[in-house]
């Protein structure tokens, strides 16, 4: 967090995202900062409605499809993304910053070759035609191991899902981004093919030293690719930390609740589930005087109702938003 | 759990479809028992057929061939009017409580036409029995006018529970019920159906790809692929010592929290196609371990201990 130096490719300061509907406005985002180091996987950990996806989508500029307010920075490098242009962002979209979904059909088009889908990018991109475009297909296929001409002439719907995740990494790759946003990247896919996929990503960002955000709900798949997690509940960062120390010894309440309820497929009867009670908060309905997570937090005291917590260093790079004394937090399984 | 006659025995039963001019063996064989108050996992990726087996069970996809008895009556080949009795005894809950739920009914409306239908409450009883209903499931019944809506996913799914119940079902039949709701709302689910079942002792055949739920959740674990049980063990021999080398694969690859480690192989290739299984062990195109004999010879269930495995390794 120390302004003089600005190595990261990424900075996010006090973003919020809001929507403004008729009745009420929901503040999807609320004031998040971050940063990404180049070559760094960054986690973004939390459930549905947290937030984590708006988050991604503002990076890229799509949040306007999402009719929301954004507020708030977001540099690459030294550029400003929000507020950019239409063509300011074109030129960083699929070039510097690309992205992939959690269903690869959904984001390949039904109607085209993968030649084609391929082909658009390197057209538009990188002006690159004919052979020279081939070329660079056939490579990208190779390493993204599906080799081989067929699957040029392959449409979507002929391959698995597996392999349409393979294609979609391959077209996010085409331009060499400098930041991939994963969202949900293996959440529909079978274990087996789950595993060939983060092995994938992993090798590919050692290989390009290229910057990962990686949106998941999925403490374990966070402990397999990601460097440092931020986690996030209604729309606020609650803890921040290297993967290890996060899952060894979470810092607030929310993380360690949602250690201890995954069930564990390496402890004799999957571990003792313990529920979090509730549901999180609607945020149209969210209240500001108070920790968001308190209504919900078996750790809660007398204090968490006044006022919401800071964010603030709990040693190193470290970030928690929460009073309860760190010696009182037990490790995450007892 | 005791040891009298199983509640449901399932017998080289197969479900073939005819697709495109060829057969796609989508449940190709399954022998099960399940007892009272147990729960049996069956796990297995995308395509193994769990589903359809399931499906079979209620009357929702057609049996090709073998049989399913349910308390000893055979259950399968039955015209629709011979079925409906035992239909009341099997209950499916779905991975999707909002599809699953009619959103033109209230709640209340939801829950009171099956009891209704299989005579389980009268017109004058019916809303005390709602209620009832809607505690057992840790819901308000305060709220029984709503409509699904303004309920979120973790409360749909006890509702779509709580409708299974209605009938006094003996098995639930529950096909990936916590997969599309967030890891605290899951714990939450699981919590319920555990409950439900010690106070009602209720048998679970339970469907999902969470292997995790699966060691809280099951007694008893079949794993399945393309279309057959490869193994099927007691919960706790299954994930201390695999014996098939699927299942050992399966197990690797899931991601956990306590690896520090990031070393492994995963599983190359994909899950062959139902309508072209491969010659021998269906397994032997992606197993580390295959041999000759798994090319030309298909593997039986041989024992292991607390359960079976198809596997020449095991035999």
């Amino acid at each position: 967090m120390t302004p003089n130096v600005s190595r990261e490719l990424l900075r996010i300061r006090e973003l919020s995202v809001t929507f403004v509907t008729r009745e009420r406005s929901v503040r999807a985002v609320d004031r998040l900062s971050f940063d990404i180091q180049p070559g760094e996987v960054v986690g973004l950990v939390g459930e549905s409605g947290c937030g984590k996806s708006v988050t991604s989508l503002s990076i890229l500029g799509l949040h306007e499809k999402l009719t929301g307010r954004v507020t708030g920075s977001i540099r690459l490098g030294e550029r400003e993304l929000l507020g950019a242009s239409a063509s300011e962002l074109r030129a960083v979209r699929g070039n510097r910053v690309s992205m992939i979904f959690q269903d690869p059909l959904t984001s390949l088009n039904p109607y085209l070759r993968v030649e084609e889908q391929l082909g658009e990018v390197l057209d538009l991109h990188l002006n690159l035609r004919g052979p020279a475009a081939r070329t660079r297909m056939l490579e990208i296929l190779s390493q993204v191991g599906i080799p081989g001409e067929e699957r040029l002439r392959a449409y979507p719907h002929q391959l698995s899902g597996g392999m349409r995740q393979r294609i979609c990494i391959a077209m996010a790759l085409l331009c060499n981004p400098e930041l991939l946003i994963a969202d949900e990247p293996t959440t529909m896919l079978d274990v087996t093919i789950q595993a060939q996929i983060l092995e994938l990503l992993r090798s590919l960002q050692k290989q390009r030293n290229m910057s990962i955000l990686f949106i998941t709900h999925d403490l374990g798949v966070v402990s397999e690719i990601c460097d440092r997690v931020i986690v996030m509940y209604a729309g606020r960062i609650v803890e921040q930390a290297r993967t290890a120390e996060l899952l060894h010894s979470p810092l607030h309440p929310y993380t360690e609740a949602l250690l201890r309820s995954t069930p564990r497929v390496d402890v004799p009867g999957g571990g003792s589930l313990h529920p979090i009670g509730g549901l999180p908060p609607r945020l149209s309905e969210k209240k500001l005087e108070e920790c968001a997570f308190a209504p919900r937090c078996p750790r809660a005291r007398e204090g968490c109702r006044n006022g919401e917590p800071e964010l603030v260093s709990a040693g190193g790079e470290r970030l928690r938003r929460c009073i309860v004394p760190i010696s009182e937090m037990g490790s995450a399984r007892s | 759990m005791t040891d009298s006659a199983p509640l449901l025995k399932v017998r080289d039963l197969r479900v073939h479809f005819a697709s495109e001019g060829t057969v796609v063996r989508a449940v190709d064989g399954v022998d099960l028992d399940l007892r009272a108050g147990e729960t049996l996992a069956l796990v297995g990726e995308s395509g193994c057929g769990k589903s359809t087996l399931a499906r079979a069970l209620v009357g929702l996809n057609p049996i090709t061939s073998g049989s399913a008895e349910l308390k000893g009556h055979t259950i399968t080949g039955l015209t629709r009017a011979a079925a409906r009795p035992f239909r009341r005894e099997l209950q499916l809950v779905f991975q999707d409580p909002y599809a699953s739920l009619n959103p033109r009914f209230t709640i209340a409306q939801t829950l009171a036409e099956p009891l209704l239908l299989h005579d389980k409450a009268s017109r004058r009883n019916v809303d005390a029995k709602v209620c009832e209903l809607l505690s057992q499931v840790g819901l308000d019944p305060e709220l029984r006018a709503r409509y699904p809506h303004e309920f979120s996913g973790g409360q749909r799914q006890r509702i779509s529970i709580a409708r299974a119940l209605a009938v006094e079902p003996s098995l639930l039949l529950c096909d990936e019920v916590t997969s599309a709701l967030d890891v605290s709302i899951q714990a939450q689910i699981l919590d319920l159906l555990r409950s439900v079942q010690q106070k009602l002792n209720l048998s679970y055949l339970f469907i999902t790809h969470d292997l995790g739920v699966v060691r809280y959740i099951a007694h008893r674990v079949a794993v399945m692929y393309v279309g057959q049980i490869v193994e099927l063990r007691d919960t706790e021999s299954l994930f201390e010592s695999p014996a098939h080398p699927y299942t050992q694969a399966l197990l690797a690859s899931i991601p956990r929290v306590s690896r520090d480690e990031r070393a492994r192989t995963p599983l190359a290739g994909e899950v062959p196609s139902p309508a072209r299984p491969p010659s021998g062990c269906r397994f032997h195109p992606r197993c580390s371990r295959v041999f000759d004999r798994c090319v030309k010879e298909h593997p039986d269930l041989y024992p292991v201990p607390a359960g079976s495995s198809r596997c020449f390794l095991n035999q």
